[in-house]
């Protein structure tokens, strides 16, 4: 059995592959923090607060 | 396995062609999508309430996502009938790119995921009928009418017509006239369609012993389907012109390609299989084609008549009877 420093083959036959995956999977976070960013930025509904957050609270 | 062989050895010597990231892409059917977004995105700009872009955006991508993933679902559960059709042989899973295995896995873990995110991003609604869709198309047209109807197409073309729906829904949390209308369009629009690309492809169908309406009563019936089809589309297509989403542009636009839809199906109602053989079927291909043509432009006039809407360009007495 080869080191275990050592590249397999298989990896570097899959470089390409696993490069593109990557680069998907680092577009989705994005468009979910892109998308959290908006959500957040909109007026916030009454029926989207937390049970024990009271707006009286905040305004008083 | 032998004893020292790690994972990476034993993939490695059990697969002889590692897949690539577009053989996994070429699964998710890129050219389907592409008409999944272009109709999901109209329903979603034609709806009177305004969505924001990158909500929009991220809402489309998991309508189309969605599609990809019941379209490898369809390849998973088609292999064997897409390694014998010619129109099919170059799919990955016929061509040997990609192994039904991971089509499965592919196409269970994105339906999954585009429900979820589709929830998330849009809403419910919106989520549960983009799960039916897919539901739909993978396990009630693939898996059930595919292989057991001539009428597979007409009952299958539903799943097609959803996503303009969807994207309705997405925007305006619900269904209504306009968006049954869309669904309409493209459901009737379907069956002469495809029947159309059945005549020029017969010879496929046959080998593949799948139950496509020439296959089964000849194509004297499917050239009568086709003008029946065609007939009852005109009513369809005109009618979204006097909803709120339409206008006297799309009018004109309907009139048009329907007047030239009609007379395609007429045409191919008075040819037959030696006359269709002289010249390789020519008006045949012409027709599926145009099919294709006449949908683009439906949908491209809805998204035109939104947009003179927002510009304060619209035709203000025009009747709005639906």
């Amino acid at each position: 059995m080869s080191g275990i420093h050592k590249e397999h083959e298989l990896h570097t036959r899959r470089k390409g592959r696993n490069a593109s995956v990557g680069i998907a999977l680092a577009l989705f976070v994005g468009l979910i923090f892109a998308v959290s960013i908006v959500k957040l930025s909109q007026p916030q509904g009454v029926d989207i607060k937390a049970p024990n957050f009271s707006l009286d609270a905040v305004t008083e | 396995m032998g004893e020292n062989m790690t994972d990476a050895t034993y993939m490695a010597e059990t697969q002889e062609y590692d897949a690539e990231f577009g053989d996994y892409v070429d699964l998710l059917k890129p050219r389907v999508m592409r008409l999944v977004i272009f109709t999901a995105a109209v329903g979603l700009f034609t709806a009177p309430v305004a969505v924001h872009p990158i909500i929009a955006f991220a809402t489309i991508l998991c309508i189309a996502i969605g599609a990809g993933a019941s379209g490898a679902l369809n390849m998973w559960w088609d292999a064997d009938i897409d390694a014998i059709m010619k129109r099919t042989t170059s799919r990955p899973i016929p061509s040997g790119r990609v192994t039904r295995g991971e089509a499965l896995a592919i196409g269970l873990t994105l339906s999954f995921m585009s429900v979820m995110m589709l929830g998330l991003f849009g809403n419910l609604f919106a989520a549960g009928l983009l799960a039916f869709t897919m539901f739909f198309y993978a396990v009630v047209y693939s898996m059930w009418l595919k292989r057991s109807t001539p009428h597979n197409i007409v009952i299958g073309g539903a799943a097609g017509a959803f996503p303009p729906m969807i994207g309705w829904a997405v925007a305006t949390g619900g269904v209504s006239i306009e968006s049954i209308l869309m669904f309409a369009l493209i459901f009737i629009w379907t069956p002469p369609h495809f029947w159309a690309l059945a005549l020029f492809r017969n010879e496929d169908y046959k080998a593949a012993k799948i139950p496509m309406l020439p296959v089964t009563s000849g194509t004297r019936v499917t050239r009568r389907h086709i003008l029946a089809y065609s007939v009852l589309l005109v009513p369809i297509a005109i009618a979204p012109a006097f909803t709120q989403i339409g206008g006297p542009l799309y009018f004109a636009v309907a009139i048009a390609f329907n007047a030239v839809f009609l007379f395609g199906a007429f045409r191919l109602w008075q040819r037959n299989d030696e006359v269709a053989d002289a010249d390789t079927y020519r008006a045949e291909k012409r027709f599926f084609m145009f099919s294709i043509l006449y949908l683009f432009v439906h949908f491209v006039a809805l998204l035109a008549e939104a947009a003179l809407r927002a510009l304060d360009l619209g035709f203000a007495n025009w009747p709005v009877w639906f």
